[in-house]
């Protein structure tokens, strides 16, 4: 079998034996160990590996045998600069990393939680050590004292002056137009405080975040992102809700453009009127599906005022509320994660690096099926099943994760003058979560 | 074992890929590439960065801050390199130990649970128990103001000043037998029929209708005020509330960083292991109210009596789980309780004449202008 290169996520097919063609609409949608046979000669065929380049594809033999250990190790030949799709991987184990836990748990309580930056910075050490891009993993550089010092930074320039306006007046006695005032400088506070916490966190991981020896960067201003954040903000609460998916689309726009490996800077092309008619659906059911229970529940209110000596229908009221309620939150889960989905997609699609673009190829399905296994492992265990359901997040982001179209990265050069990300001081506070873009 | 390795390096200025032969000589790691370009490094100045957990691409970097990488996919490699050059690798990982590794891990898993377990039975209580005296009596009753305001609105009090009067009497009673109390106590009646009474932090407790009307005598509800006095005087909310912080804190520390669902199962886990604190403060509210009520000579066998009233009116929870209640078992309360009673005294005091205190029972049926909280001290 042979592959035509594909100029789209088209591809041509040609059997060997006979030289039947055939064309597969999505190259994305094939899946590595995927078996087929010719419908003419009936030859069998399995797809050996996704990773780089165009499929390949191996006549009459079995999935993980031969073949598949050859491709292996050509992942590290010359495809990249020929080739049209390279994938992720994550090689993360869950006993591992509960293995990692289970040291940092132990250290963290003797040192009374001070050990609790350097366990993260360890956790992430061994995620991406154990992702892999084009037959490279990436390398994380980020330290411990890197990480308790930003957070130290942001406890005394944010943490202490908003519990100080959010407390200090009711605590010292003060009236209420003095607690009121003082309410809204900490809400004001905390609305600047969440971007520069995002671009401080995006700036230090990504600065300690390497790929083939290339370190990643963001060079975004934090003043450029504050503005963008409260105007989104605003316009989002002034239009009760309305402009989210612009807000949003901005915000991954600045933080997405603004980030780059080596020398060469990540694009992006979305826009937020591309999410608009995915988001009106949760938007305009939301309130639909909350006043059903809440209809309900005031309905039964009204006829126990009409009997109001006859209490027995108080607990069947409790009940019906609580399921209603239930119901309707989980009817609404859904129809957020759906929407959260396409976003993700739209935004991983209208990414790029160079020439080339990130396909994201997850389907609602599986993502459901994701979220609610992750939820009662979690549930089950107290937590404990953590190490597993990071592993499941991660393995289910880079496995439908491709970029896609020309690349060569051998033309990427180190663009990082060995100084701090940019000299700003919250560098490593509310470092959180996994992400390459 | 291979002298010979082989491996991709990179020089940390392109991202270029380059197929290297590596050879491990008595002082230095030395690369050779196909064009015969050839990369030395001194042992001493070798680092390792990846290859420290099974499956695992061994990576060692040299230099910096943007530093010269070595990626080699077999882990046998760090073992040559460590017999090598002993002197300088010892800070390398060592893959042969990785079977010791996992003992360690597994009685690191068993030293977590047993560190657990001592910080959830003593050390949290301990620290609870340094930190709340630190905390300023009048933040205290500031607290305990909003709790009021919230809980037991102005508008909803019962309003009698006469009667409340004669409240504040049993409880200016009470708090003499309480040397060294610095609180100033208020205490509102709710008018709601619930048959039920808490202190909140500061000194303020909110005594329900509902449980005014069940007294029999002034002497039984001195017997609710004494036990709402000692979470008072013991500050047992201001422990609560760092006990819970501190039980946060710790179920964090367990089950490392949690998002979405798993909150919900986290609040779980802290609302049940708070539950055993909770109980331990009514223990301690019982025994030591029941010690004030005798020191100041006032029958406790009372205190017993209304709380027989009160499991008469919840027989469902005086029947439910001791773990999974905020109180413990009203049989239990009361057994201990005439346990620590002993021998049968003769105890002088009587409170109110039971006349009077029918009459004052109905406390919340009258209204005056005046909407005082007792300030009893």
């Amino acid at each position: 079998m042979s592959v035509v290169a594909p100029a789209d996520s088209t591809v041509w097919l040609a059997c060997h034996r006979c030289r039947a063609q055939y064309r597969v609409k999505n190259l994305f949608a094939l899946k590595p160990r995927s078996r087929t046979a010719c419908r003419h000669c009936g030859t069998s065929f399995v797809i050996v590996e996704m990773p780089v380049g165009p499929a390949r594809l191996v006549e009459g033999r079995p999935p993980g045998e031969g073949p598949l250990s050859n491709a292996m190790a050509d992942r590290r030949g010359s495809a990249e600069s020929k080739g049209f799709v390279q994938s992720f991987t994550t090689y993360g184990e869950g006993g591992t990393l509960l293995g990692i836990h289970i040291v940092n748990v132990l250290l963290t309580l003797v040192t009374l939680g001070i050990y609790y930056f350097w366990a993260k910075v360890r956790v992430r050490r061994y995620l991406f050590g154990q992702t892999e891009f084009a037959g490279d993993r990436f390398s994380y550089h980020g330290t411990g004292a890197e990480v308790l010092r930003g957070t130290v930074k942001a406890a005394f320039v944010f943490g202490v002056p908003y519990l100080g306006l959010s407390f200090g007046p009711q605590l010292a006695g003060m009236d209420i137009y003095a607690r009121t005032l003082s309410g809204w400088a900490a809400g004001l506070l905390l609305l600047i405080f969440i971007p520069v916490a995002i671009v401080s966190a995006r700036r230090y991981r990504l600065s300690r975040t390497s790929w083939r020896g290339i370190t990643l960067s963001f060079r975004g201003k934090t003043r450029d992102f504050i503005n963008l954040w409260v105007k989104g903000y605003l316009l989002t609460g002034l239009t009760l809700g309305l402009y989210y998916p612009y807000f949003s689309a901005k915000k991954h726009a600045f933080l997405t453009t603004h980030s780059y490996f080596g020398s060469r800077s990540f694009s992006f092309q979305g826009e937020g009127k591309a999410l608009v008619k995915s988001f009106l659906l949760p938007y305009c059911l939301t309130p639909v599906v909350m006043s059903v229970p809440v209809a309900g529940f005031l309905s039964m209110v009204s006829s126990l005022m009409k009997n109001p000596g006859d209490i027995s229908a108080i607990p069947s009221i409790g009940a019906t509320t609580v399921a209603g309620l239930a119901a309707a939150f989980l009817l609404l889960r859904l129809l957020w994660l759906s929407y959260g989905l396409k976003e993700q997609r739209y935004f991983w699609e209208q990414a790029g690096l160079g020439d080339a673009s990130f396909r994201f190829s997850a389907t609602l399905w599986p993502y459901l099926k994701l979220k609610a296994l992750n939820v009662l492992l979690l549930l089950a265990t107290v937590g404990l099943a953590w190490p597993w359901t990071t592993i499941r997040n991660l393995r289910f982001v880079v496995n439908h994760l491709t970029l896609v179209g020309p690349q060569n990265f051998d033309d990427v050069v180190q663009d990082y003058d060995g100084a701090p990300p940019t000299g700003e001081g919250l560098d490593g506070f509310l470092d959180t979560g996994f992400d390459l873009a | 074992m291979p002298r010979i390795w082989h491996g991709f390096f990179f020089d940390g200025r392109s991202a270029a890929r380059r197929p290297v032969t590596i050879e491990l000589t008595s002082s230095e790691l030395k690369m050779s590439e196909s064009g015969g370009r050839t990369i030395r490094w001194p042992y001493g100045r070798i680092r390792q960065s990846q290859g420290a957990y099974q499956g695992e691409q061994v990576r060692l970097e040299y230099g910096g801050p943007a530093p010269q990488a070595l990626i080699v996919d077999d882990a046998e490699f760090l073992v040559a390199l460590r017999r090598v050059a002993p002197d300088y690798t010892s800070r390398l990982h060592d893959p042969t130990k990785r079977s010791l590794r996992l003992t360690l891990t597994m009685l690191a898993a068993l030293a977590v649970v047993g560190l657990t377990a001592c910080l959830y039975a003593w050390g949290i209580p301990a620290v609870a128990s340094v930190v709340a005296p630190l905390v300023p009596v009048a933040w205290e009753e500031r607290l305990g103001e909003a709790v009021m305001e919230q809980l037991a609105p102005p508008a909803g009090r019962c309003t009698d000043s006469d009667r409340l009067t004669a409240l504040n009497r049993v409880v200016g009673v009470l708090t003499s037998g309480m040397p060294a109390f610095p609180y100033r106590v208020r205490v509102a009646v709710v008018d709601r029929p619930q048959v039920n009474a808490f202190a909140a932090p500061g000194g303020a407790i909110v005594v329900f209708r509902g449980l005014l009307e069940k007294t029999e005598s002034a002497e039984q509800l001195a017997g609710v005020l004494a036990h709402e006095l000692q979470h008072v005087a013991k500050q047992h909310s201001t422990k609560l509330m760092l006990e819970q912080a501190s039980t946060s804190l710790l179920i964090t520390a367990i089950s490392g960083d949690f998002t979405g669902a798993l909150t919900y199962g986290i609040e779980g886990a802290r609302v049940l292991g708070m539950l055993r604190y909770s109980r331990s403060h009514e223990e301690e509210a019982d025994r030591e109210g029941l010690r004030v009520l005798q020191s100041i000579g006032i029958d406790p066998t009372d205190m017993i009596q209304f709380f027989r009233i009160l499991g008469a009116e919840h027989p469902a929870e005086s029947s439910a789980s001791s773990y999974l209640s905020s109180h413990p078992r009203m049989g239990e309360r009361i057994a201990h309780l005439t346990t620590l009673i002993g021998p049968r005294h003769a105890y002088p005091v009587k409170l109110l004449p039971d006349k009077q205190w029918t009459d004052i029972r109905t406390l919340c049926r009258h209204r005056s202008p005046a909407a005082p909280s007792i300030p009893a001290r």
